[in-house]
């Protein structure tokens, strides 16, 4: 293993087992205390499985997003300052992202299928496909945050607020968008394609911000 | 391994221009020094010519091929700078270790069991992390990563700061003792020129973005002078020189002179001493050029 590229990649596929274990470690601290509070309730193993499943989804979600945001500013800076190049460093944190989010899906999908909880099977896919573009878009938040500072964290919060209180007031007042009145297969093929579309936009985006970048 | 050149370099951020048209050939084999002021484009020119920051005009090649995103020359080249304590949301809270996996892991020519030679001489705490280390631990460490890379083109910037006394004279004599085996070149940015100089074979001087000075060190020195004496003698001695930072005291005057070549003795009665790097440097950047 000795071209540049092939460690560089090894390197970020280790940092992805790496935060596997991490958030598994989490994980197992939650089933312990799931355990523990879910002691009365009828179905324990059913209990503790779902909440496994549910929470791997979120975990994938926001974990995934959060070190991506880290990385241009800590691991990706590390690894350039060490004589990496641009190109091996967007594609190791593709990888890196695809080794957690694989790894995190397969646990879930492992999950459903030995506890029969295959009715998360759809919850989990629409969770991996938010874990993908957030990751994304978390990377060049990361560039933007090396560039401009912390404010552009400050903004998005606010951005992301505003959005909250949006999409709240449409399910609260009942307004029916024109995607809902579609059939379910029809809805899932537009989001499945948006969601890739989404997401080769902002890898696109994020490369465009890798080429430029500079050691802190 | 030949050069490692930079040709018309310019960087700018934003409005402020931080080099101006900056040519430079570092050839191989050689401790250069790179001295100047703090916000002259030191460390800007260091990572521009080590891909680390992308210039906005100019080019940087080893060997005549270009160094940005190249494999073969980023494989030659370490430019080990300062490792930061503290990360965008927190501490830095990666481990000593953890530092020298990667450097393993990214520098060609690693070399583990200098590394961890280096480590146990320098005192340092493998499991400790980055966020707890003291200003000389962290210099420590860059070091370390500097001198176990092994690469053929070595850049320290700022090696010493924090260090004590002891340290330092450590570092340098690691330094000599690797360029004496293994002749690699080293770039050595500091701020504590006098007990570095006696390491540089060459001394490049930046100053507002350009490059004032590349020269053997010894060679420059030869013709650097301390001229001092009465006010009227010195200023007819050193008449048609290049003089740096006339100081008057009464009636005596003192000034540094730069001459083209060394010169066998200045005319009139007059004190002559020969000029430490250190010295030569302010007085250079004190007040600027002015002929007497």
């Amino acid at each position: 293993m000795n071209s540049l590229s092939a460690r560089t990649r090894k390197y970020y596929f280790l940092a992805g087992l790496k935060l596997f274990g991490y958030v598994a470690a989490v994980q197992l601290l939650l089933v312990v205390e799931w355990i523990f509070f879910g002691a009365e309730e009828a179905d324990i193993v059913g209990y503790v499985s779902q909440n496994i499943i549910t929470f791997n989804a979120m975990f994938m979600v926001l974990f995934n997003m959060m070190f991506a945001i880290y990385g241009p500013n800590w691991y990706d800076s590390m690894v350039l300052s060490m004589g990496a190049r641009r190109r091996d460093v967007f594609w190791g944190q593709l990888i890196k992202q695809c080794t957690y989010v694989g790894l995190s899906t397969i646990l879930s999908i492992v999950l459903c299928v030995v506890f029969k909880h295959e009715n998360f099977m759809g919850y989990t896919i629409v969770a991996v496909a938010a874990a993908m573009i957030l990751g994304a878009l978390g990377l060049a938040i990361g560039y933007k945050v090396k560039k401009y500072g912390k404010i552009v964290i400050f903004i998005l919060l606010i951005i992301v607020g505003v959005q909250a209180g949006i999409w709240g007031f449409v399910l609260a007042a009942g307004i029916k968008l024109p995607i809902s009145s579609l059939n379910s297969y029809i809805m899932l093929s537009i989001i499945g394609v948006g969601a890739v579309v989404v997401f080769t936009l902002l890898e696109l985006w994020a490369y465009k911000l890798n080429q430029k970048c500079m050691v802190n | 391994m030949g050069t490692l050149s930079g040709k018309n370099i310019v960087k700018k951020y934003g409005k402020d221009t931080v080099l101006k048209n900056v040519d430079i050939d570092i050839e191989t084999g050689k401790i250069y020094g790179l001295i100047g002021r703090n916000g002259a484009g030191k460390t800007t020119l260091l990572s521009i010519l080590t891909a680390q920051n992308p210039a906005t005009e100019g080019t940087v090649t080893l060997d005549g091929k270009p160094v940005w995103e190249n494999e073969e020359a980023l494989s030659h080249i370490c430019y080990s700078r300062e490792i930061p304590q503290v990360t965008m949301f927190g501490p830095n809270t990666l481990k000593v270790k953890d530092y020298l996996k990667t450097a393993k892991v990214f520098y060609k020519y690693w070399d583990e069991e200098y590394a961890k030679e280096l480590v146990k001489l320098f005192n340092l705490d493998a499991k400790k992390k980055v966020s707890k280390l003291s200003k000389g631990m962290l210099s420590s460490l860059t070091i370390i990563i500097a001198l176990a890379s092994k690469a053929d083109i070595t850049i320290l910037d700022e090696p010493v700061a924090g260090l004590d006394v002891v340290a330092r004279e450590q570092f340098y004599k690691l330094v000599i003792d690797e360029y004496a085996q293994t002749g690699r070149t080293f770039i050595i940015s500091t701020h504590i020129i006098e007990e570095a100089a006696s390491l540089f074979e060459e001394v490049i001087m930046l100053d507002e973005g350009q490059i004032v000075l590349k020269e053997n060190t010894e060679e420059l020195l030869s013709r650097a002078y301390r001229v001092s004496g009465e006010t009227e003698a010195v200023d007819t001695a050193v008449e048609g020189y290049k003089v740096y930072h006339p100081e008057s005291i009464g009636r005596n005057k003192v000034v540094t002179v730069l001459a083209d070549e060394p010169i066998e003795g200045f005319d009139g009665d007059v004190q002559v001493e020969p000029v430490a790097l250190q010295n030569l440097f302010y007085a250079m950047c004190v007040d600027g050029r002015k002929e007497a």
